[in-house]
């Protein structure tokens, strides 16, 4: 005799297989997969070659310290109990850190930290259009990961390199993408539609973006963040 | 000659995967949305399994059925990113988000209702034994290879999760 609990759990499970897939997953296409899947493993290499050779650099830079202070003075003169002069230290500047986070404000808060980032050369001074930025390193490629209002996405904004011959006028041809590649809190769940405008000036990029969530999370609503990035 | 067979057994591993995998995200999305009980948690664990299988499709080829494989993925994810985020205190393991009152049948029967709020109280295992199952006809045996456990496991998980639903269901 079948239990009335399985009748009622096959209905549900019924219910659960009608769910239609999310216009994400709906619209996904194999090609746009696999260029995703290549991104991801591409970040993954990139995060992890980074934490690697920041812990080399670290490992360096202290044991390159401690042989500092244990490097002994020259030799004091015969006959004398004055010490030699002290060992010189080679003291290198620290390098200034460029940016590495995408600070989102506004009604999409959050930072998102850049995993990617490919710098251009700029434009050519000769070829820069009226009212345009002096040449510079402009990013060409950013990819970042982050939290934006508590939940897990992935963004990679991309632009012709004005450096390469044909190319097209830099800002009609940025393109970008969020995603979410990781389980999240609440946010804005499917499709998010990104428009991206860049304003540059020499080395610094600002990207206006502006986000479209899906009607099941932002009622339709479009809002707007600006993130910054900064080439070395 | 090699170099071109080589790229053909890619191919052919590329196309199997979108045949066996890809175009069955659907059934992959229905095992998630039984086991997290949200669209969009859901959504991140097909994505993820996706891009698991694919890097790891290679490995895949020992098994008879490879869609079971990708299976296994997917629920393991499910459990285990779960409790990860409970850890971090994204979710408290009995207070998870119900966002599947669709427009469905349970949104107007008041017995899927009093289901799906008692349902939102079992444990990850208990739910994912019970929809590999109840929901996806697999068999004990099966289910336990999907979910890594013994089949005793299995049945214990079952009988849990339906005691559970019997006693807390309170329309008949």
């Amino acid at each position: 005799m079948t239990d009335r609990i399985d009748d009622q759990l096959a209905t549900f499970y019924a219910d659960i297989s009608q769910q239609p897939l999310t216009a994400t997953l709906e619209d996904m296409t194999m090609n746009r997969f696999k260029e995703r899947a290549a991104r991801r493993v591409f970040a993954t290499f990139a995060t992890g070659t980074l934490v690697v050779a920041v812990a080399i650099a670290a490992a360096v830079v202290g044991l390159a310290a401690h042989l500092g202070r244990v490097a002994p003075g020259h030799a004091a003169p015969h006959g004398t109990n004055a010490p030699g002069p002290a060992a010189p230290v080679s003291s290198q500047p620290t390098p200034s850190v460029p940016t590495t986070t995408l600070t989102f404000t506004g009604a999409v808060s959050g930072t998102m930290r850049v995993t990617s980032t490919v710098c251009s050369p700029g434009f050519p001074a000769a070829s820069a259009p009226p009212g345009q930025p002096a040449p510079g390193q402009v990013p060409a490629s950013i990819e970042a990961d982050g939290l934006l209002n508590g939940a897990s996405y992935s963004l990679a904004i991309s632009q012709d390199n004005p450096a390469e011959p044909g190319a097209a006028v830099p800002n009609d041809e940025t393109t970008a993408s969020l995603f979410k590649s990781k389980l999240g809190g609440y946010g804005f769940y499917g499709p998010i539609g990104v428009e991206v405008t860049t304003f540059k000036a020499g080395h610094i990029a600002i990207f206006d973006i502006v986000l479209t969530p899906d009607q099941g999370q932002g009622n339709g609503a479009t809002v707007n963040a600006v993130g910054q990035i900064v080439c070395p | 000659m090699r170099r071109t067979a080589s790229r053909e057994l890619t191919l052919q591993e590329e196309l199997a995967f979108e045949e066996i995998v890809f175009r069955q995200r659907h059934r992959l999305y229905v095992i998630a949305l039984g086991i997290l009980r949200d669209r969009g948690e859901a959504e991140d664990a097909v994505q993820e399994t996706l891009i698991r299988t694919w890097r790891a499709w290679l490995t895949s080829a020992g098994y008879g059925d490879r869609f079971a494989w990708a299976a296994r993925i997917c629920v393991n994810h499910c459990i285990s990113r779960r409790r990860a985020l409970t850890r971090r205190g994204f979710f408290t393991q009995r207070d998870l988000p119900a966002t599947m009152h669709a427009a469905s049948m349970s949104a107007i029967d008041p017995a899927m209702l009093d289901l799906s709020r008692i349902y939102a109280r079992l444990s990850l295992r208990q739910r994912a034994a019970l929809t590999l199952t109840k929901g996806h006809g697999y068999s004990i045996d099966e289910c336990a290879e999907l979910m890594g456990c013994s089949p005793g496991t299995v049945r214990t998980h079952i009988a849990r999760g339906l005691t559970t639903l019997r006693e807390g269901m309170t329309h008949d």
